[in-house]
């Protein structure tokens, strides 16, 4: 018997496994949207999103199941087959397995989130979106990244957007004759002013190290994790300003070069 | 004070817009990790009602102090959100708040959910909100 003599001969379920089919994928399309638009808000877009894709892919594989199942295939037939197939696919899909397992635990873990920016190894970008296999992620210079999930849980990723304050530090070196402490006041002053310097911690400017140039200054300053890219650029202008504001200037290496002319005893050959 | 702007739609005000009246300034309370960062105002203290005056709002502050040891206070954490605004005869108040000095190391910081001045109105296109309890520790 050809497949179109048993399509012939049972029509009647192919047509009734054909509208379980169809009915279920609508089922699971209105069940993902219903079940992302009452977790959104209360969780974040990508859990929503998540739950709502795993909703529709149980439904439609029920749907499946039913449709073989009034086509009198038995069903334990498919399981057998589909154990087999999985032992080789699972040999074959191994790493894809791996990525899966730790993008559910980096789901549920949160190390980072969507515009979070973090490093990981020596790369440091801004988090676009956690999926399942793996993380989209975008370098400072706008260039798409997408890393393996496996890669990213068993590495140290440092998270800069996920604490709630953060110190920025920078050094500068001053010659030994400033006033370092009318420096340091209009240095401290200056960030104080700034909306986004936080208030407490306060700001400060303390010498850390003598050099053959000058004093090196510290100038701390904390501000909140969320505003941290506005303190780390703005800090080099807003000490530069400071500093000329005062006719201060930054101390630098000086070298002196001296053209000795020679001034000792004559050679033997200009005495003869 | 800042100043909501609220388009009116159907008999509710919906807010689009806040122009901030004061300089925005922030302070960390706890560790840098698991800390808070909060919105910060630096005010005076009064003993009686003082003087209106514009974009500012008066809020009575109650301090309970169960310990019994003399304290002071140099700053207090409340949840700005939930901030309810009464007003009384065109000025406005604030929620009260209460500082309750449980032992040494703790107090409580609450909103009570009813204005500073009674008989004041709560302004009835500000959602009123409910806030948590904040704890702080001594010497914090």
């Amino acid at each position: 018997m050809t497949i179109i003599d048993w399509a012939l001969a049972n029509y009647n379920e192919l047509f009734v496994s054909g509208a379980i089919i169809l009915v279920s994928i609508v089922i699971a399309k209105i069940a993902s949207v219903i079940i992302r638009r009452r977790m959104y808000g209360s969780y974040s877009n990508h859990i929503a999103k998540l739950t709502g894709r795993f909703a529709y892919y149980v439904i439609v594989i029920v749907g499946l199941l039913l449709a073989i199942g009034n086509m009198g295939i038995s069903l334990s037939s498919i399981i057998v087959a589909g154990g087999l197939a999985g032992i080789v696919l699972g040999l074959a899909a191994q790493s894809s397995v791996s990525n899966l397992i730790a993008g559910i635990l980096l789901i549920g873990d949160k190390p980072f989130k969507s515009g979070d920016f973090i490093t990981y190894g020596d790369l440091t970008v801004g988090i676009i979106e956690v999926g399942l296999l793996s993380t989209q992620a975008a370098t400072w210079e706008g260039v798409r990244v997408r890393i393996p999930n496996n890669q990213l849980f068993n590495s140290n990723v440092m998270n800069y957007t996920r604490s709630v304050a953060r110190l920025v530090r920078t050094q500068i070196t001053l010659f030994y004759e400033e006033d370092f402490d009318r420096i340091a006041k209009a240095i401290s002053d200056a960030f104080a002013k700034q909306w986004y310097v936080l208030v407490e911690p306060a700001p400060q400017v303390f010498a850390v190290q003598f050099t053959n140039t000058g004093v090196v200054l510290e100038v701390r300053v904390w501000t909140a994790g969320t505003t941290w890219g506005n303190l780390y650029f703005e800090m080099p202008k807003m000490i530069t300003d400071t500093l000329k504001g005062l006719g201060v200037k930054f101390a630098y290496q000086k070298q002196i070069y001296v053209d000795v002319e020679h001034t000792g005893p004559e050679t033997s050959a200009k005495r003869k | 004070m800042d100043t909501g702007i609220f388009v009116l739609s159907e008999k509710k005000y919906k807010q689009i817009d806040t122009v901030e009246n004061w300089p925005k300034k922030f302070s960390l309370y706890g560790s840098a990790s698991d800390g808070m960062v909060y919105r910060y105002f630096k005010t005076g203290y009064f003993h009686g009602l003082p003087k209106p005056e514009a974009n500012k709002i008066s809020t009575k502050v109650g301090m309970i102090n169960r310990h019994g040891k003399w304290f002071v206070i140099t700053k207090f954490i409340f949840s700005y959100p939930s901030f309810n605004i009464f007003s009384h005869k065109g000025r406005n108040f604030g929620e009260a708040v209460e500082i309750d000095i449980n032992n040494e190391d703790l107090a409580l910081v609450s909103l009570k959910n009813k204005p500073s001045f009674a008989g004041a109105k709560p302004m009835s296109h500000i959602k009123q909100g409910y806030s948590n309890t904040i704890e702080m520790r001594y010497g914090t």
